[in-house]
């Protein structure tokens, strides 16, 4: 009877032990696996800085990765309304041998000094697209709704200011 | 015979389970102990602020120097991915009298007002090279993917 229970407690810590060393290596499956990137809302908008120079502003955003992900890059995509190429306005790659994140699942770029160059009088959206180590391609992570350059010389509004 | 037999099983299958669980613990803990003490990485991209006008944009960076040394200098280059020539776009020196850090191994840097001249239309990478009273010449810390610079305004 006593040795039964032994060979039971022995079984047991037996089993407990393997399953760890297989979680731990990977050969258990935690989770099933899926896209590396997901979705990282991203929101802009534009504005007039001179005459006839104008500029996207694009907010904060964070980049979620799954669990353990790394991120390979990222890129922000100017798609104008009504005819025009979609053109990358800022590619950005992190570490080569430290990527992002550090720690956790999220990254928040800072924001670049100068804003992104945009045409006056031209309707966008802006695309959020990133790749993380998991996935085979870049991943459509966030767009913006459309959004309008304001086009003119603020004199032209005085008028509609008075009013 | 039967039970002493199963009672062997059992304590060999233990003895195996728990050295295995050993053995790996031991080779994380090592995996980590290898890390590059002076290692720094750089994360960086390039994005069009006017009409050719390309800036190279890098996040805030901090540098990790050798337990009580101090920082000598660190620069950041931009080395064009098509013909691999290198330009020096920061070059940064602390005070000579009292250096950085003041405290600690870790120099954070903070960032620069206008972000760095590029071409338009050309592939870069970014690299960190820096110095510490330590070292006898200068490492390379971090070292970003390549990444191209728009070609014109959307």
């Amino acid at each position: 009877m006593m040795l039964q229970r032994l060979v039971r407690v022995l079984l047991r810590v037996a089993a407990g032990a393997i399953l760890l060393l297989g979680v731990g290596s990977g050969l258990v499956p935690r989770e099933v696996v899926e896209a590396a990137t997901s979705a990282s809302p991203v929101h802009a908008g534009c504005y007039q800085l001179r005459l006839s120079a104008c500029k996207i502003h694009v907010e904060p955003f964070t980049i979620n990765l799954s669990p353990g992900q790394k991120l390979v890059r990222f890129r922000l995509v100017a798609v104008p309304v009504g005819g025009g190429a979609a053109t990358t306005i800022y590619d950005f790659r992190p570490d080569l041998s430290n990527p992002l994140p550090r720690e956790g699942n999220t990254i928040t770029p800072s924001l670049v000094a100068k804003d992104y160059a945009a045409t006056c009088g031209r309707t966008y959206s802006i695309v959020l697209q990133g790749q993380g180590v998991g996935d085979s391609a870049l991943l459509t992570l966030g767009s913006t709704d459309q959004f309008t350059c304001p086009q003119g010389t603020p004199a032209q509004f005085l008028p509609m200011l008075l009013k | 015979m039967k039970k002493s037999r199963l009672v062997l099983v059992g304590v060999a299958l233990a003895v195996l389970g728990l050295s295995l669980v050993w053995l790996n613990a031991g080779r994380a803990g090592s995996a980590q102990a290898a890390a590059a003490i002076l290692a720094s990485p750089v994360h960086g991209g390039c994005y069009i602020a006017g009409p050719s006008d390309c800036r190279l944009h890098v996040e805030p960076i901090t540098i990790n120097v050798t337990p009580g040394k101090k920082l000598v200098y660190f620069q950041l280059i931009a080395t064009r991915a098509v013909g691999g020539a290198q330009r020096v776009i920061y070059d940064f020196r602390p005070d000579l009298s009292n250096p950085l850090p003041y405290s600690g191994s870790t120099v954070p840097v903070s960032m620069v007002a206008q972000d760095f001249a590029a071409t338009c239309g050309v592939a870069y990478s970014i690299s960190l090279q820096g110095r510490d009273t330590g070292d006898s010449a200068v490492y390379n810390l971090g070292s970003t993917g390549v990444f191209t610079c728009p070609a014109m305004v959307p």
